[in-house]
């Protein structure tokens, strides 16, 4: 079984190795030697299992019927299903919304780390590093909380610690002052982007920290040779393009409502290239980047994610241009590719990567249920923002 | 010098049927077993079902052994 530590032995012996082969052959290794085949990997064990866990989710018609129920009605429903221990063994010490979203949060960490700990060799280290999104997430919520002076409940509320990260090491850090907290992470290797916060560009070390994220994904994956690398490697890359997308909607959007008044084919261009992700799959970024509003959903036409926005965006004034549809369109869109993929790679990473997009989408979806009512939302607005499939 | 005969090819041919069919069912039944364990851990209703998918690669080898039994 490929551990931590045993990653770690894999990059310093491919460090070695780099080192001692002359330039112009070193800059094609790289950093980290990926491990071809399928190794000791336990993948039908792996993947039925986790398979069987998808079944649990609840289903599509479930949602419809949260939405008619109150507050404490839903609690009971939720602690009737698969988070009954999250909810028996968290009512001593929260109650109501708080009780739901700890308890969420906690069942969906507890299980991603069962999906760890029931992988194996190769596809486990690739789920851990995937998993890892959860760490940045968490470690920017923590900085911001910390930044806007939010209460530490409320900090400890909105952890998910899905990732490698435990609650233990995190709930301690909430209590922590914002020196203290870098600090922590100095021999982590989110150190160095940490160092570089000054209290004032926050966003700037979040963007980082995703990039960071992301290079050392695909530093995971290495040369995709396998043809479970390059499904893992594309899931990946279909992702980049979502997230950049719904950035490129949102900032062309604020840049047209900037642009009101110029004249036609002109428009203000907002500097975006620190905000987007590189190493997408089907979206050129270079040039959408550039483009006024109009332009840009032209050119967005020819990808294969207008089927997802089109219906919401064409043919529609930006004022009209539900984004936040848009967005839910796309993650919408994520999900049916992964299903469609993991049914047709059976045996495969994807309906592992399938299992954990599921199970975070019904831990947001539920979590958007339950805040949306408790604050008294409107019902189409709340269902505007779910994706249920 | 190898002498080939008659007899002699036959039972190789008997027994290449039956190295070749064990070895297929074994590599079959060991990932659906694999298969069949992950889950059940998950649903334990899933044994009945799970035993007879598993226990199916056998007639693999049961084609072996008439193949060599018409040999």
């Amino acid at each position: 079984m490929i551990t931590v530590q045993n990653t770690q032995k894999i990059r310093e012996i491919s460090e070695a190795v780099r080192e001692k082969l002359p330039d112009f052959v070193s800059k094609h290794v790289p950093s980290r030697l990926p491990t071809f085949g399928k190794g000791t990997s336990n993948y039908p064990y792996a993947v039925t299992r986790i398979r069987a866990m998808r079944v649990k989710l609840f289903p599509r018609d479930a949602y419809p019927r949260f939405m008619n129920m109150s507050l404490d009605e839903i609690t009971r429903k939720i602690g009737e299903s698969e988070y009954k221990q999250d909810v028996d063994e968290l009512s001593r010490e929260y109650s109501g919304i708080n009780l739901i979203e700890h308890a969420l949060n906690r069942n969906m960490a507890v299980s991603f780390q069962k999906v760890l700990r029931i992988t194996e060799g190769e596809l486990h280290e690739l789920i851990l590093e995937y998993l890892r999104i959860f760490d940045i997430e968490d470690i920017k919520t923590i900085l911001r909380g910390k930044l806007h002076d939010i209460s530490e409940d409320q900090i400890l509320q909105t952890l998910v610690t899905g990732g490698v990260l435990r609650y233990t090491f995190l709930s301690g850090l909430v209590s922590k002052s914002l020196e203290e907290i870098i600090a922590s992470f100095s021999d982590s290797p989110y150190g160095p982007i940490l160092k570089k916060f000054d209290g004032t560009n926050l966003p700037e070390i979040e963007n980082e920290l995703d990039k960071f994220y992301y290079e050392n994904l695909f530093e995971a994956v290495g040369f995709p040779g396998s043809a479970d690398r390059k499904q893992f490697d594309q899931f990946v890359r279909r992702e980049i393009d979502i997230k950049n997308l719904s950035l490129l909607l949102r900032v062309k959007k604020y840049e047209a409502i900037a642009s009101a008044g110029m004249p036609e084919n002109t428009c203000v261009v907002e500097n975006t290239p620190s905000m987007i992700i590189p190493h997408g799959f089907a979206l050129d970024t270079d040039k959408l980047k550039d483009l006024c509003y109009d332009d840009f959903i032209e050119a967005i036409r020819f990808t294969p994610y207008w089927d997802a926005v089109g219906p919401v965006l064409d043919g529609k004034d930006l004022a009209s241009a539900s984004l936040t549809e848009a967005e839910a369109r796309l993650t919408r869109y994520n999900l049916t590719k992964a299903t469609e993929n993991s049914r047709r790679f059976l045996i495969s990473i994807i309906p592992i990567l399938e299992y954990i997009i599921y199970k975070s989408n019904e831990v947001r979806n539920l979590r958007i249920i339950v805040r949306g009512k408790s604050v008294g939302m409107d019902s189409d607005l709340i269902k505007d923002r779910l994706v249920i499939l | 010098m190898v002498e080939f005969t008659t007899e002699g090819l036959e039972a190789l041919s008997k027994a290449i049927a039956i190295v070749g069919t064990g070895f297929a069912s074994a590599w079959a039944e060991k990932v659906i077993g694999a298969a069949a364990i992950g889950a059940m851990v998950e649903n334990e209703s899933l044994f009945g079902k799970a035993l007879v998918l598993t226990v199916l690669p056998e007639t693999i080898v049961i084609f072996g052994l008439v193949v060599a039994i018409l040999i």
